[in-house]
């Protein structure tokens, strides 16, 4: 049976190298996922997830453990990401940098006719479009989205990480489904009917 | 995802049928304006996302970094003085140091350039093209200047240190009463308390509205 993150939370305290690192092992993929989509480098994600994981290691004696393991290492990943954004006065959303396509992120979402469905599917896929749609949602919004949405977060979990009241969180959200599909159906996704009513369709 | 390195991994991971049933479902339950089906689906489409991994032996790495270091040996550290205690050991260095300068001070003044000519043969050339070109009257002269210009610093800076003192009087003066006294030190404490608590705030509040220009 596996142990739990309380359980190697206190292996861990004891002295347990082995615990710490099945805890590495067990939250590296959230919490550089999550770094990765702020910081938008992935060098820069995993020096920052790196150091979240020592400052985890150093601190683990504050670590309460009727809390959850995860949204406390969340809270740690969301504080070392904004001080090095502070740090480094990066532009985490350089929206008309992100030029893989010639025209940049940006532009795609501006003009919904740059990228009809088929393209899409043929080039990037579903996949490619939702992480483009994220991409270009305002950081507060995108960190609320990942917490909740992929990493499965409930609203109080939330309002820890990010130290926002839960009014402010279930709005963000809300807007940032909005915008989430708003940016899908810009470009193509979604039920023909809803396509057909926002979007000029090219003919082949 | 946003990182161009990790491009390939959320193109490899194609979204399969009950994923595209997710989709409209969810972006049908937004235009109908169903909150709990919309979050529904959007959990479940974001959810079968891929994750990126950091690089291999990110575990080894984190550990790695995380182990207390042996603290490295000052190379440069002279023997002499202590690692320990250090301010005992820099006085000391300092007394030395005062003490060859004076030594060597009073050696030169003792000791005029003319009675070094004995050593004249077994110095290195250089040195004795030194030692021809100089002569007392030259040494004399330098000294004159030098001492000359010393008073001239001297006397600048006696005249500073008086002004200064006057504005220091002229400021202290009114402070010498308790009330102004009282009431500058009040000043200085909420203004000290103000400036910490403004920067604790700071501090904690990371809110991306401060890091990121939209």
């Amino acid at each position: 049976m596996m142990p739990t993150d309380a359980e190697l939370v206190a292996s861990s305290l004891r002295g347990s190298d082995d615990a710490f690192r099945d805890l590495v092992v067990r939250f590296e993929r959230p919490v550089y996922a999550l770094i990765l989509r702020m910081v938008r480098d992935p060098e820069t994600a995993e020096d920052l997830a790196q150091e979240v994981f020592v400052k985890a290691y150093r601190h683990l004696g504050s670590y309460d453990p009727r809390r959850k393991f995860a949204s406390w290492l969340f809270k740690v990943a969301h504080n070392t990401t904004i001080d090095h954004l502070r740090r480094a006065e990066l532009d985490t959303v350089p929206l008309a940098a992100d030029n893989d396509e010639g025209g940049g992120l940006l532009a795609v979402l501006a003009d919904p006719a740059a990228e009809s469905p088929a393209a899409a599917t043929e080039r990037h896929g579903m996949a490619r479009a939702l992480e483009r749609a994220i991409a270009g949602l305002r950081p507060e919004y995108r960190e609320a989205v990942v917490l909740r949405y992929v990493e499965g977060l409930t609203y109080q979990e939330i309002c820890e990480v990010l130290r926002l009241p839960e009014g402010t969180v279930k709005t963000n959200l809300h807007r940032a489904r909005k915008e989430l599909a708003a940016a899908m159906r810009a470009a193509g996704w979604g039920p023909v009917a809803a396509v057909a009513e926002t979007l000029p369709r090219e003919e082949p | 995802m946003e990182g161009a390195g990790s491009d390939d991994r959320v193109t490899a991971m194609p979204f399969d049928e009950p994923q595209t049933d997710a989709l409209n479902r969810w972006l049908a339950a937004e235009r109908s304006g169903l909150d709990s089906d919309s979050e529904a689906a959007l959990a479940e489409l974001l959810g079968g996302l891929p994750r990126p991994a950091p690089p291999a032996g990110f575990a080894d790495r984190v550990l790695a970094r995380a182990r207390p270091r042996a603290a490295a040996p000052r190379a440069w550290r002279w023997r002499w003085v202590p690692a320990r205690g250090g301010a005992v050991g820099w006085a000391a260095a300092a007394t030395i140091a005062a003490l060859v300068s004076l030594l060597g001070l009073l050696a030169a003044r003792l000791a005029p350039v003319s009675s070094l000519k004995p050593l004249h043969p077994l110095a290195p050339a250089a040195v004795r093209a030194m030692l021809d070109a100089a002569n007392v009257a030259a040494v004399l002269q330098a000294g004159i200047h030098t001492v000359v210009a010393l008073g001239e610093w001297l006397a600048a800076t006696v005249v500073f240190a008086n002004q200064l003192l006057l504005l220091v009087r002229a400021v202290a003066e009114p402070l010498a009463t308790l009330p102004v006294a009282a009431l500058t030190g009040g000043c200085l404490l909420v203004s000290a308390l103000a400036l910490r608590f403004l920067y604790d705030l700071i501090q904690r509040d990371r809110r991306w509205v401060y890091v990121d220009p939209i």
